[in-house]
């Protein structure tokens, strides 16, 4: 592409030449392409009639006209064949016929299986103020994403029909694209600062002011840059791999901190799932005033979020970075299809950022907040987005992105990482990261779906563990991926008597008390300190464990290892006869100190 | 005599308060025990779970949310009551403020001079205390209406992002002075209401002036006020971050700290209001 901003009117002209190949098995008689900034371009667009008039807070009524952002294609020809290309826009998602977000063209040539085609486009992008990442903000921060007529899909679905993959732009929404090489060559005004998906190779000024900035970005579904006047740039490397971050001045002393988040990202990745193919990645700390364009990721290039002064024991700058990171692995590499399977990308991002927090950042209690004695955890952090959901039955993890009803992110980003790390508590650290490697070495640039992701667990599963072990893996799949299905084990009572031999008969009675049936493990723990490790291996509502001892029963726990994260409540997974009245009493305290402290501040003016 | 020894001489004078003061002290704990009954009955939801003793060693995030997420009307108890034992430790602290101010006026420390305060000047501090709550409304809303009703306007027209954090800072600094203005100001308004043993409009206007012709007194004595607070504050924190209130020991250490420090509030809180009586006796006798 060469691409043109005038920064004044915040509109790009492009040129574009497209090269594709026809790896099906099909003749292609036309090709669908992505229009998505046509979402912004007025309250008809299919993504504005579903936000109810307000986009991630942002207030859409009386938005001024110059405000609104829009694509046209101006201009699509074949190579070597001087005709426009009949196009039009397409709704096959909701059939509103004011959404242009996705274009259809007629082809004058049908392209035969293994045949190729070459497109070349003229269009027009104006920015719309930032509204969903994409846009324009004060002091001409620029920011590109969905900005540019894209190629669908060409692909089979599951039931191994051929068609465009190239859904309309709905709300959430992201990304699905064909890998490829972007050639890029931008020119905008000399004061700019320019960074963006891929490499930087050249960067030339102009004799009429302006600056032009190549970019090449190989095997990428996606291309996503920024255009700033008053970015400082931070170079660095790790292991080969060059990081290139823009920052605002005043984010100075945050440079370490989001380095550093990248760095340790690539460590964990590198060891725990795959090396990064690319030779670089782009980090944008956006300022305050381009804030709606950060918390995003793109391929090779991703967007933090974090404000002048950011508190050090708040390690959530951190956190965001790690899981913008991750996507490179699963939006970038991997690249499944997030409309359809948003869980494949999200809920593994999620399950990775709270590992990567976790080795780097403290441990299992204040990896993301350790402030004033009070401590918070990734993974807990997660795990509560998944527990604390209004309704945890409202949709499966597995289902489109559109379709999807209630609290979205409880769903797919936290109840994904709850099994994933279920699973890796089944498994085991080793077998489970093995598992990963394999999962993304077979599977990178190819868009793997949940088939590919769930026979191979099941493979490894049925291969590496017990079949205790198995059949539990078995059930997080199948509960975990394809049901609404809640999981509560409980230990509900713990009755001992003494029998005529003077022996101790402990009678536990233990219940699922939802519907999420998965083979348990159980430890009783007696007096003398000898256990009894047992298991509930075909779960049903109720059981009651009837043991005989000589010792008394001191505890009693339901998955003892702590492997089911999906458990809604953690504290009915236990009993025991020896309760402390200190906990009692420190809280008691505790909410007495902080009364007196609040009587005394209200009553200062009394 | 400078701030800081007109401050030590107040915490002297204040020890003959120590029955007020342990008055002020029991009564505050006696209401606060009731929002700490609520919550010990609400940790006991815990029962005879493995996580309760988990509890008493460290702050666990999940096993709170998970208790919030099982019982929560439970847990919108305690703020219930909470919120209900402060507002009826207002309504108290009008009665210990007019025997406790009396006294202090009228350099009479003993029990009955506190009693003969508050059937005297109960009635008449209620009205003094509302109004300057309507003031302190009034002035929370002046700094913090405009901040919060522009900050998103700040945040995506202003390029100097750091000039919105020192504007929070710089208001929290000027909110905060105009409170301890208004503190200072009803302390001084009511000891004028004690000198002239009748109720008039004018007592806010004499109290206001008290104020403002020795303002700077007044703002050093605030100032030690808040800065022993802020230190009191921070050591407190420090030490619940470092040594953290994890095991049994260490409740019953923390309870002692806790107390002490409750305590310790009430008298600082005494001394200050001597301080500004003294301030207020030598402009008067001036």
């Amino acid at each position: 592409m060469n691409l043109s901003l005038d920064h004044n009117t915040k509109t790009v002209t492009g040129t574009q030449q497209i090269e594709w190949i026809n790896n099906s098995p099909d003749t292609v008689y036309q090709v669908e392409m992505y229009m998505y900034l046509n979402a912004f371009k007025d309250e008809e667009s299919s993504y504005i009639r579903g936000s109810i008039n307000n986009v991630m807070g942002q207030d859409l009524s009386n938005k001024p006209e110059e405000d609104w952002g829009y694509i046209r294609l101006n201009s699509i020809k074949e190579e070597g064949i001087d005709k426009e290309l009949q196009q039009r826009y397409i709704q096959k998602l909701d059939n509103n016929p004011k959404d242009q977000s996705v274009v259809q063209i007629d082809l004058t040539n049908p392209i035969a299986p293994g045949g190729s085609l070459v497109l070349l486009t003229e269009f027009i992008s104006k920015l719309p103020r930032t509204i969903a990442r994409v846009g324009f903000a004060e002091n001409d921060f620029h920011f590109f994403v969905h900005w540019y007529p894209k190629l669908g899909v060409y692909e089979s679905d599951e039931s191994g029909v051929w068609g465009w993959n190239c859904h309309q732009f709905l709300q959430r929404m992201e990304f699905y694209g064909e890998f490829g090489t972007y050639d890029m060559t931008i020119t905008t005004a000399k004061h700019m600062k320019v960074g963006g998906s891929g490499c930087r190779t050249t960067q030339d000024d102009n004799v009429d002011g302006t600056t032009t900035y190549h970019f090449i970005a190989n095997d990428v579904i996606d291309f996503a840059w920024v255009a700033y006047p008053d970015f400082e740039i931070h170079t660095d490397n790790w292991n080969g791999v060059d990081i290139e971050l823009f920052y605002p001045g005043h984010h100075k002393s945050l440079v370490p901190r989001i380095i550093g988040a990248v760095k340790n990202s690539l460590e964990f990745m590198e060891v725990h799932v795959g090396t990064y193919p690319y030779p670089k990645i782009t980090v944008m700390d956006p300022p305050a005033l381009g804030m709606r364009s950060g918390f995003m990721e793109y391929p090779t290039f991703i967007t933090g979020g974090s404000f002048y002064g950011f508190p050090k024991g708040v390690k959530s700058l951190e956190s965001l970075i790690v899981h913008e990171f991750c996507h490179q692995y699963f939006m970038g590499i991997l690249a499944n299809n997030e409309k359809e399977a948003p869980w494949l990308d999200e809920g593994f991002v999620t399950f990775f950022e709270d590992n990567v927090m976790e080795a780097y950042y403290g441990d299992e209690d204040n990896s993301l907040v350790d402030i004033l004695g009070y401590r918070i955890s990734n993974s807990a952090k997660s795990r509560d987005e998944y527990v604390g959901m209004r309704n945890r039955r409202a949709s499966v993890i597995t289902e489109k992105s559109w379709k999807i009803k209630g609290d979205y992110k409880g769903l797919i980003y936290a109840k994904t990482s709850m099994i994933l790390r279920s699973l890796k508590h089944i498994m085991g650290d080793e077998v489970f990261y093995r598992m990963m490697r394999i999962y993304f070495k077979n599977n990178q640039f190819t868009h793997p779906r949940k088939a590919d992701f769930a026979v191979l667990v099941k493979n490894i599963a049925s291969l590496e563990l017990s079949k205790f072990e198995f059949n539990q893996v078995l059930s997080l799949l199948n509960l975990g991926l394809d049901s609404t299905a809640v999981c509560d084990y409980a230990i509900s009572t713990v009755v001992s008597t003494i029998a005529h031999n003077g022996s101790i008969i402990s009678t536990i009675t233990v219940e699922q008390l939802e519907d999420f049936y998965i083979p348990v493990d159980l430890r009783f723990t007696f007096e003398d300190g000898s256990t009894i490790d047992t298991t509930w291996a075909q779960p049903t509502d109720l059981k009651q464990f009837i043991i005989s001892s000589e010792s008394r029963l001191l505890t009693a726990e339901i998955d003892p290892y702590h492997k089911l994260w999906i458990d809604v409540n953690l504290n009915n997974n236990s009993y025991t006869i020896e309760s402390s009245p200190f906990t009692v009493f420190k809280y008691f305290n505790r909410a007495v100190y902080w009364t007196q402290n609040l009587m005394q501040i209200m009553s200062f003016l009394m | 005599m400078n701030s800081v020894d007109s401050l030590i001489s107040s915490f002297r004078e204040a020890k003959k308060l120590r029955k007020v003061i342990g008055l002020i002290y029991l009564i505050q704990l006696g209401l606060a025990m009731f929002v700490g009954i609520f919550a010990g009955r609400y940790i006991s939801k815990l029962n005879h779970s493995l996580n309760q003793i988990e509890l008493l060693f460290r702050y666990d995030y999940s096993v709170l949310e998970d208790l919030k997420s099982i019982f929560p009307s439970d847990y919108g108890a305690i703020t219930t009551v909470a919120l209900l034992m402060i507002v009826a430790y207002m309504l108290i602290a009008t009665f210990i403020q007019s025997g406790l101010l009396y006294s202090i006026y009228h350099r009479r420390y003993n029990f009955n001079d506190f009693k003969q305060g508050v059937k005297c000047y109960y009635r008449r501090f209620i009205g003094v205390g509302i109004f300057f709550w309507i003031l302190a409304i009034g002035w929370t809303l002046v700094i913090w209406i405009p901040y919060m009703s522009n900050l998103f306007h700040m945040v995506e027209y202003w390029v100097a992002e750091y000039m919105i954090v020192w504007l929070f800072a710089f208001l929290g600094i000027l909110y905060f002075i105009g409170l301890s203005f208004l503190f200072a100001w009803s302390t001084q308004t009511r000891y004028i209401m004690i000198y002239q043993s009748h109720w008039s409009w004018s007592v806010f206007k004499r109290g206001y002036r008290q104020v403002i012709a020795r303002v700077g007194d007044h703002s050093k004595t605030m100032l030690l006020y808040l800065l022993i607070l802020i230190i009191g504050y921070c050591i407190y924190f420090l030490l619940e971050r470092f040594i953290g209130i994890s095991g049994v020991g260490l409740v019953l250490m923390f309870l002692i700290i806790q107390q002490a420090w409750v305590m310790a509030k009430i008298w600082h809180r005494t001394a200050v209001y001597i301080s500004i009586r003294n301030l207020q006796k030598i402009i008067r006798t001036g």
